[in-house]
This record gives C-alpha cells, structure tokens and sequence, in this order.
C-alpha cells in the first residue's frame, strides 16, 4: 500500500471537501449547470446562431416568434435569438475582464492594506468604508460620457466600481494570515516582504477570491447592462444585453417579446451567477453561510 | 450626542465631500472637449466667446478654486444647457421629485424585507424559508430596467390599470417605487432572516420563553432589535443604490427628477449642472449616513453608552 | 405535599447520525415549599432534565419521554399554550448569566414587567408599581431609577437580583434556578444565596436549585440529588448526604470540595472522564472511574434501592452492604 504524500494531503482534502459540498448544493449546480449552458451557446454563436445579425429582413418587421425565428425578430426584421446569443458573447466579455480588473485593483488594495497594518491600514479602510456608501455609478457615468467610449475604457470604469468588497475580504484574510507561524518561518529565511506576499500569502487567499470574484461577475453584467441601457455603455454596432433591453423597452408597447426574452435571459444568468457564487462562498466556508 | 456629530463633520464630512468633489471636477474638465464641443453649428469665434464668458479659457486650477469659492457661497453657476436658468434652482426643483420616489422605494423595501426575512427566519429550512429567499433572490436578479418596464407592460399597457409614464396622479408613484425599491428588498429580506437567525439562539430569547411569553412577541419585540443592527447598518449604501437606480427608473418612466436631470446633464456635457449634481448628492449621502450611524446608536444602548464615553 | 412529580424522564438528541442520551430514566418529587439541589459535573443533564420538563428544548432534535406532573397537568406533554401559560407564572426560571439572559436592547423595568402584562393582565401603571416593590425586595437600590437602566449598565450581582425579581414577581409556586451563582463573585454569591432563601419563606415557594458546587448545597438544600451521565446516582437529604453518603461519586465530589480548614497539600480531583453519552451505557455509568468498582458494577444492570429513609442510592455495593462510605 502506498503511503500518502504528506506535503498534498492538506491541500487536496481542502479542494476535495469545498468540491463535495458544492457538488450537494443543488441549487449552485443547477445554476453551474444553466450558466454552462448559456456560455457555451454564446461562444459558440458563430456556429449556433440560425441568422447572422447583420442580415435584415426589412419585410418581416418585429414579429414574434416563429418558424425560422426561435424568439423571433426586431423591428428591422433582424433575428432576436441570434442576437441574444452575440448579444451575449459582449456581456460575458465585459462580465470577465471587469470582474479581472476589479479583483486586481481589490487584492492589491486588501494586500496592501492587510500586510502594512497600521496607520497606512486605517487609512486605506477608510477610503474603502466612504466609497461604499457613494454612488460610484456617478464617476463611470461621467468617464463614459466624456472620454471615448471604448469598450477598455468601459472594463476599467466598471472594474473600478466594484472592487471594495473584494478588499475588505483580502484585507482580513492578509491580516490573519500575517499572525500566522509559517509566514514568521518565512520571514526568518530572509524572504522579502514582496516575495512574502507572492508566494506565501496570495495562494493562501485564493479560495475567498474566487468565490468574491464569482459574485462580482453578476454585479458587473449588471453594471454593463445598466449603462448600455442609459446609452453609455457598448456602442452600436456592437450589442449587448442591456442595449437589446433598452430596444425592447422602447418597442414594448407593441412587440413585447423583444423585451421580455432579453430580460428574462438576463435574469436567469444573474440568478445563476448569483447560486454558483453563493454555493463556492458555502463550499469553502460552511460557517460563513447564513443556515 | 452633539460633540459626536461635530467631530464627525470635521473628520469625515468635509473631507469626504472635498474628495468627491476635487475628483469630480477634474474628471470632467479634463475631459476631451469642452461642453459645446457636441454643437457641431457653432462658429469658432462664437465658442470662444462662449468659453470666455463661461471662464472655460483659464487655467484649470483657477478654474478650480475659483469654483470651489462659489460652491462654499452656495452658487454651483448658471447651467450650460438651459440658458438663464440656475444649478441651484435646477436641483431644489427636481430633488424633491426623487426624494419622494426614494423614500417609497425605502420604505417598500424596509416593510417587504422584514417581513419576508421575518417570515423566512420563523421556520428555518421550510417552506415559508425557500419561498422567501427566491423570491426576494428575484429582486437582486431581476434589474430594475428590466423589472420597470415589464411591469408597465403588464400593469399599465395589458391591464390598463395605471399610467404608463408620468408623475402626476398618485398611481403614478406605485410602479416606479417597486422597480426602485425592489433590489432592495432581496437585500434587506437576507440581512433580517440572517440577524434573526443569529439573535434567536441567544440566552435573554430562552429567559423570554421561560416567562411564558408567546412566541410571536419574542420574535418581535425581542429577537428583532437585534437582527435590524445589521440592516440599517447596510441602509448606507443603499441610499447610494437608490440614487444610481432612480437615473434609470426616472428615465423609463418620465420622471422629472434629479436622476433623469443628471443622466440629461451628462449627455449633454452640462458641467456646471453635472457638477452641482454630484455635490448635491454627496450631501446627501453624507447626511444619510450620519442618520444611519445615529440610529445604530439608538438601537443599540451598548453603543450609546461607548459613544458618550467618548464624547 | 408534591407539588411536582417527576417520572421517568429520558431526554436523547439526534444528531447528525448519532444519539446523546443526555437525561436518563429520571425520576423524583418535589414538595411544597421544599429546596431541592441538583448537583453534578457539566454534562450530568442536570441543565437538559429542567428545560425538558419546561419545554425549552425544540423538539426534534430533542425528544423527551417521560412526564411531569404539575398538578392535573404534564408539563412534557401538554400543548404549547398550556406551558406558555405556566412558565414564567406558575413556575418561573433563573439562568446562570445574568448578562446573557437579559435582552441588551430594552430596558430592565420592559423586561421585568411582561410576565405581569402577560399573565395577570395588569395595566401598565400597576405592574410597574409591582415591579418597583420587587425590585426593592430584591435588594436593588434606588429602584425607580435603576429600573430604568439597561442591563449592560448593571454589575454582575446586581443583575441576578434583578433576574430573581423578574422570576418572583408573579410568584410561582416553583422556582427553578439554574446555577445562578455560578457567574458571580464569592462575596456576592453568599448574599444572592441568602436572598433566595429569605424569598423562599416568604413566598411559601419550592426551589430547584442546580448547581455543579457541593458547598453551595450543604447549607441550603433540603433534599439533594445527585446526577451523573444523565442519571441520578443518590438522591437524600442535606444532613444525609454528607453524614451518611451513600455513593461512592458523592464521595468522591465531597472529597473535591477545596476546604479552608484541611492541610492536605494537592487538591483531589476525581480521575477519568465523563461518559460519551452518544454510546450505551452498561450498568453504573460512574464504574469506569470508581475506586471500589468490581465486576458486577458495570455487567449487570443499574441497582436502584434505599439505605434509609427518603434516601436512594445506586451503587449496588453500598446496597449490599459490601462497602461503607
């Protein structure tokens, strides 16, 4: 019988018991399960989507669904499912590298402020405790307005909203992580502080950030949504959910369906986003769970 | 009580709304363009002068304390897009249209979150718990671009029952209060069963059972004080919340508020209302969450004692 | 006169897969104006035996056989009205930590009225002349003021007379009291002693008073039972118990009692461990720990039997007659 290798033990079981749990919570997988689903179908819109959505069919007009158009179309006869589906690929687009860009600024930010401790920690926590309670919606309004609407500039302005949660969480975990003996053991072999932080401490971390970082996505998509249906976010020609919600909200009188799909489609990734995210939170920390 | 506010307002008001203000004006004014930049007819002579007159051709930092000379005498300037008009008059005409909305929205989301995290902490694991939690999940899940608007479709154009857009008669308040207030309620329903579910296991609800009290009152008037700590701590950001969604609920449903008035503003490159605007509303946050922290302390006597102390 | 007649309570606990049985076949009487102590180590059941038989365990995962008479009704069975409207009137209780038991956020004189507001139906204005007459009976100076203090403000000691005035002020007929000294200072401890039994004569009332303190009981219990892993090993009189042990465990817990008097250099403490209660137990659970145990004691099934009058004991070998204490 072979004997276990110690050094993987601890690792493995910690990854193997969060699995297990996550894997017992029906609703996360459900919502595992959904979100796959639909991300799968929006990167594979090339191959999926039944129109290209440049193709009008002046003709049809809006029509609701029907042979040839699963949800069917908009007002300039183009498909609504194939543009859902490309529709989609922005979204998650924006969804991942904003969500990128905030747990960067958010790790940085909690590790810094976790390591140093001190005066330079009660300062760099109070920023984050006075922009949680400002709408930061305001500045990302104002960056999107007047500076060019690029799609880079919109990961940035949304990252930047979103991170502050994400910092507190890195901060306490940097702060209880620090007392610990191996970090003194590490210390004492002379390790820089940076390299401290890199090696030792940032994979220690990585649970809670995944789980934040999954909880962000929906915020951020929402986010997106949000400007894009002010006008502010992606641009046309490009689509994005939220712009599909604003056309169908201006058509909803008459061709209900063109907001009601989008809508619904929307809220059902966020639904999902929002159990994976819970269940990840559960699955690593039974105790921080409400039950 | 009255040492702590005014040490408040030194050390965290003033600063804060010093930030938020310096962020914004650079924001804007560094800006590509300035706000005529978009008017495509006019002469080049003609925007000079118009910049001039506006002092848009001085140094920006004289541009800078000069404005913040003008903002401390309570002038935020003359609006760009609506000529001969006032920020100041602008705002105090709009503001009380979303503070209504807000207040509803609040108000909402206060009532329908407690009782559904009341409702769902009373059975923890039923039923009545399941149900609550995804619906108020709904609210979180279902935007508020997305949830107004349907809700006109069904209430106001299928069923005929209220106006679609508007804010004259008083039916017109219900549906944008709901979409408003809707997220919040997901929120507050998790934070009050949450609360409840951490204060009914404590020792003073087993001495209220033992003296004989029913259940329903040792729910209310006992366990619930303490659960509500942690949901008028969140009421801070909340607000924030409510004054990002109005921009876009004032929008859906023609609302002439304050939302809709900067949303307007920032197309347009109205600096002087955009920036009057985002002070407005850092007063108001920073007056909210004064109250907040206020009534924590009112809440919870704890508190007040370590507040006095250190008074 | 019994007032309260115990029988055969038994109280386990599901647990995720396994069953604790925390109360074991417990029975006893208790008389009208009588003080009965219930002594044992943490985890003797002592605690679980009085919320069982006042219905303070949720059910599951507790479930609870047995019954307790109080008059024409069973506590343990009776619906939740009827037990709602005996506890905190009929039958009140007292908690080990006062600051605990106490809801921080509303003041003293709130929370002492409602058994009053509840039970007698009193206005307002009357109760709160009751609750001020109580609070000075108890000893709290200046009542109207501190009345309308809030707990945190209040010292320990103070607190608990405050929690014997929010339990007497209906005046049960029983008073259950579950380690009320336990939190405080020695000093305090004495007078809040001496308190509950000025209280006692006055109101004719019975007290079950649970301690894990032998010395406590000597001077102020008229009966004394003793518990262990959920059982009770001897059950007698004060005078008895310590004259005429009859238990190899009383022995041994009198013997832990530090005195101030004896030089006997290392404390005793009695070797071993508890029980786990999650596994069945054979025959007298105090065996594994005893010093005269011998075969028989944990083979055959637990002894019960009287060495005297009123005074039960468990220990096969003392009801024998093979060994003497």
């Amino acid at each position: 019988m072979k004997k276990p290798e110690p050094d993987n033990i601890a690792g493995n079981s910690l990854w193997k018991d969060a699995t297990r749990r996550f894997t017992a919570n029906r609703l996360a997988m459900a919502g595992l399960i959904i979100l796959s689903v639909l991300v799968i179908l929006c990167i594979l819109a090339p191959l999926v989507a039944p129109w290209s959505v440049d193709v009008q069919n002046l003709s049809l007009g809006a029509s609701a669904p029907g042979p040839g158009h699963l949800l069917g179309t908009d007002i300039l006869g183009r498909d609504l499912f194939s543009r859902i589906l490309y529709g989609g690929q922005i979204s998650f687009a924006v969804g991942l590298c904003a969500t990128l860009v905030s747990v960067l600024i958010g790790v940085s930010w909690g590790a810094v402020a976790g390591w140093a401790g001190g005066r330079t920690d009660a300062v760099m926590m109070r920023i984050v405790d006075m922009a949680y309670a400002f709408p930061f919606t305001i500045f990302v309004i104002i960056l999107m307005v007047f500076f060019e609407r690029s799609l880079l500039l919109l990961f940035a302005a949304i990252g930047a909203v979103e991170w502050l949660t994400m910092a507190r969480i890195v901060r306490g975990q940097v702060m209880s992580l620090k007392s610990r003996e191996f970090i003194d053991a590490a210390k004492g072999l002379g390790l820089s502080n940076t390299r401290i932080i890199i090696r030792h401490v940032l994979p220690n971390i990585a649970g809670p950030v995944i789980v934040y970082a999954t909880l962000t996505v929906p915020a951020v998509m929402l986010l997106e949504a949000f400007l894009s249906f002010l006008g502010l976010g992606v641009q046309p020609p490009a689509s994005s959910w939220g712009i599909l919600i604003r056309e169908g909200a201006e058509a909803m009188e008459e061709y209900p369906w063109l907001l009601i799909f989008p809508g619904t489609v929307l809220s059902i990734t966020l639904f999902s986003l929002n159990f994976v995210g819970d269940g990840l939170r559960d699955a690593f920390d039974p105790r921080s769970s409400k039950e | 009580m009255i040492t702590f506010i005014t040490r408040r307002l030194f050390f965290q008001t003033v600063p804060s709304l010093f930030l938020i203000v310096t962020v914004a004006f650079f924001l804007i004014r560094l800006a590509p363009g300035g706000p005529f930049a978009s008017e495509k007819s006019i002469s080049p002579e003609v925007l000079k002068q118009l910049n001039t007159h506006y002092g848009l051709d001085k140094p920006i930092l004289v541009q800078y304390t000069d404005y913040l000379k003008n903002v401390v005498r309570g002038d935020l300037g003359p609006s760009f897009k609506y000529p001969g008009r006032n920020v100041t008059e602008l705002i105090a005409e709009a503001f009380p249209v979303s503070l209504e909305l807000g207040v509803y929205a609040l108000l909402f989301a206060i009532l329908a979150g407690i009782g559904a995290g009341l409702l769902a902490a009373s059975k923890p694991g039923g039923a009545r718990d399941y149900l609550s939690t995804i619906l108020s999940t709904s609210g979180i899940c279902i935007p508020s671009f997305v949830l107004g608007p349907l809700l006109v479709l069904l209430f106001g154009l299928k069923l005929g029952l209220v106006n679609v857009s508007g804010w004259s008669s008083a039916s017109d308040r219900i549906l944008p209060s709901l979409s408003l207030g809707m997220v919040y309620v997901a929120y507050i329903a998790r934070l009050t069963r949450g609360g409840l579910l951490e204060t009914m296991v404590q020792d003073y609800i087993r001495t209220a059972r033992a003296k004989g009290i029913p259940e329903s009152t040792v729910m209310i008037k006992h366990a619930l004080r303490g659960a509500l700590l942690p949901v008028v701590s969140f009421l801070g950001p909340a607000a924030a919340g409510l004054i990002t969604g109005s921009f876009v609920v004032e929008t859906i449903f023609s609302i002439p508020g304050l939302g809709r008035f900067f949303v307007t503003a920032a197309f347009n490159r109205d600096y002087t209302m955009i920036m009057g605007t985002v002070i407005f509303y850092a007063i108001v946050i920073i007056f909210f969450n004064t109250l907040v922290d206020i009534t924590q302390a009112l809440l919870d006597p704890r508190l007040r004692s370590k507040l006095n102390e250190k008074a | 006169m019994v007032i309260l007649d115990v029988r055969n309570i038994s109280t386990t606990f599901k647990l995720r897969g396994t069953t604790l049985r925390a109360v074991n076949d417990v029975s006893f009487g208790l008389q009208k104006g009588e003080t009965l102590g219930i002594v044992g180590e943490s985890g003797s059941g002592k605690t679980v035996l009085c919320h069982s038989i006042m219905q303070l365990l949720p059910r599951p995962p507790a479930d609870i056989s047995g019954s307790a008479l109080f008059g024409l009704q069973d506590l343990v069975s009776c619906s939740s009205k009827d037990i709602r409207n005996i506890r905190g009137n009929r039958i009140s209780m007292v908690f080990q930590d006062p600051q605990a038991a106490f809801n921080p956020y509303l003041r003293i004189c709130d929370q002492l009225i409602e058994p009053l507001l509840y039970h007698r139906r009193l206005s307002r204005r009357t109760a709160m002349d009751k609750v001020l007459s109580i609070l000075e009976e108890t000893g709290i100076p200046d009542p109207a003021r501190r009345c309308r203090c809030y707990p945190h403000e209040f010292s320990g000691g103070m607190l608990q007379r405050a929690m014997i005035a929010m339990a007497l002020i209906t005046h049960p007929e029983i008073l259950i009291a579950d380690e009320p000294t336990t939190a405080l200072d020695v000093t305090i401890q004495m007078q809040i002693l001496q308190l509950l039994k000025s209280l006692q004569r006055q109101l004719s009332m019975s007290v079950i008073f649970i301690t894990h303190n032998l010395g406590i009981v000597a001077g102020f219990c008229d009966r004394v039972l003793v518990m262990y892993a959920g059982q009770i090993l001897e059950s007698a009189s004060g005078d008895d118990l310590f004259l005429h042990t009859a238990h190899p465990y009383t022995k041994a817990l009198i013997r832990s009692v530090p005195s101030l008097h004896v030089n006997s250099g290392e404390l005793y403490s009695i070797e071993g461990k508890p029980p786990d209660l999650t596994k069945e137990i054979k025959g007298c659970p105090f065996a594994p720990r005893c010093t005269y145990a011998q075969g028989e004691c944990t083979e055959e099934d637990a002894a019960a039997g009287l060495v005297g009058v009123s005074h039960f004991t468990s220990c096969r070998r003392v009801l024998k007659g093979e060994i003497s204490l």
